[in-house]
């Protein structure tokens, strides 16, 4: 359990592709495979190397075309280092589990992800989280990340339910604490930008409409990431910006630590908040 | 309206197509060629969840990963998922 070398997988990826230089974006699609998902198989049990990288790819893994000046590029920022003190110092602090940490250049290309989080993106498990950094990653921007990716690792490692089970009202307290602790422990301009202040009205206008009815729904059930991501006629991101203002006024009435905070059952919050 | 061009109009919508063998399928429309619309399936994604900040990406002339395929000549129905379908 540890911070992984994914530099040693990106430098012989970078290599593969100067030594085919003229490879086709199906041949740079294979190398990609070989080199960044074949050795993620032991993490993910259950699903081929092509599952994998299709999902990170989804959520904003760097693309297989990218070209090796741009990996070798990347990979002189070291930001192995910086990733791991705040992980050893989040570790302690929130009394955390020990966890797989996997650190992979994002894609820059996908525009809705430069616009909205500087082209810096995550994903987390009980067990593991990735940190898909962009080459202009600021100190801040990781930290903010690497936050809210540990949060959720720390919050699912106390869950005392399987991963399948995970409910629609689970996800969005999942951020709303983990963007609530990037905004006290970074700054308000850090975090998701979707993120705003709602009045209770408008709160409880939203909560009622969007999460209440459907907040036992599954983790698989497909309704689940329209509603936490957004869709045509769904606001973007509104799972996250219900879970932050939820949040926000249980910390207001409720002064805890960020370690009692993770700890929190799902029922408290709605119940602090007035929307039970 | 042919199959095609309902689809073309409709990239990025949630739909629900059935095939004329009664396969149903669910998601949404990523892009569609002449012969075969390409769909993210929405559903049970191989346990492959996890939680994201903030981006779950599909878009246009994503070249690799193209989604689920279906022969255009196979569907029976395609309609909008409502989004009140909840």
């Amino acid at each position: 359990m540890t911070v992984h070398a994914t530099d040693e997988w990106l430098k012989k990826l970078s290599t593969s592709l100067n030594q085919q230089a003229s490879s086709t974006s199906q041949e740079k699609h294979k190398i990609h495979l070989s080199a960044i998902c074949e050795p993620l198989s032991s993490f993910f049990p259950e699903v081929t190397p092509g599952n994998i990288q299709d999902h990170l790819l989804r959520h904003g893994l760097f693309s297989p075309v990218t070209s090796a000046t741009f990996i070798n590029e990347w990979l002189n920022k070291d930001y192995y280092s910086t990733v791991n003190n705040l992980y050893q110092r989040c570790k302690r602090a929130w009394e955390g589990p020990s966890t797989n940490i996997f650190i992979l250049p994002s894609n820059e290309d996908i525009r809705e992800l430069k616009a909205w989080f500087n082209s810096n993106a995550g994903l987390s498990y009980p067990d593991k989280l990735f940190l898909f950094l962009s080459s202009t990653a600021s100190t801040k921007e990781i930290a903010a990340l690497f936050i809210h990716e540990y949060s959720h690792t720390c919050r699912l490692h106390h869950f005392p339910k399987e991963e399948f089970n995970y409910t629609l009202l689970d996800a969005v307290i999942l951020e709303g604490i983990a963007e609530w602790l990037v905004r006290k422990k970074i700054g308000k301009s850090y975090g998701n930008k979707r993120i705003e202040y709602l009045s209770d009205e408008a709160l409880s206008e939203l909560w009622e409409r969007w999460i209440k009815p459907h907040q036992k729904i599954k983790r698989m059930n497909y309704k689940h990431d329209l509603l936490m991501y957004g869709s045509k006629g769904i606001p973007k991101n509104i799972g996250y910006i219900i879970g932050y203002n939820i949040v926000l006024r249980y910390m207001e009435k409720n002064k805890k630590s960020p370690r009692a905070l993770l700890r929190v059952e799902n029922e408290e919050f709605i119940s602090d908040a007035d929307l039970a | 309206m042919s199959h095609y061009h309902f689809c073309n109009r409709n990239i990025g919508r949630p739909v629900k197509i059935v095939t004329h063998h009664g396969e149903v399928h669910r998601g949404i429309i990523r892009r569609v060629n002449q012969s075969q619309v390409f769909i993210d399936p929405l559903g049970p994604n191989r346990g492959m969840g996890g939680y994201g900040i903030g981006y779950y990406g599909y878009r246009r002339g994503y070249p690799w990963g193209l989604g689920l395929g279906i022969a255009l000549g196979a569907i029976a129905t395609i309609a909008f998922l409502p989004l009140f379908f909840w």
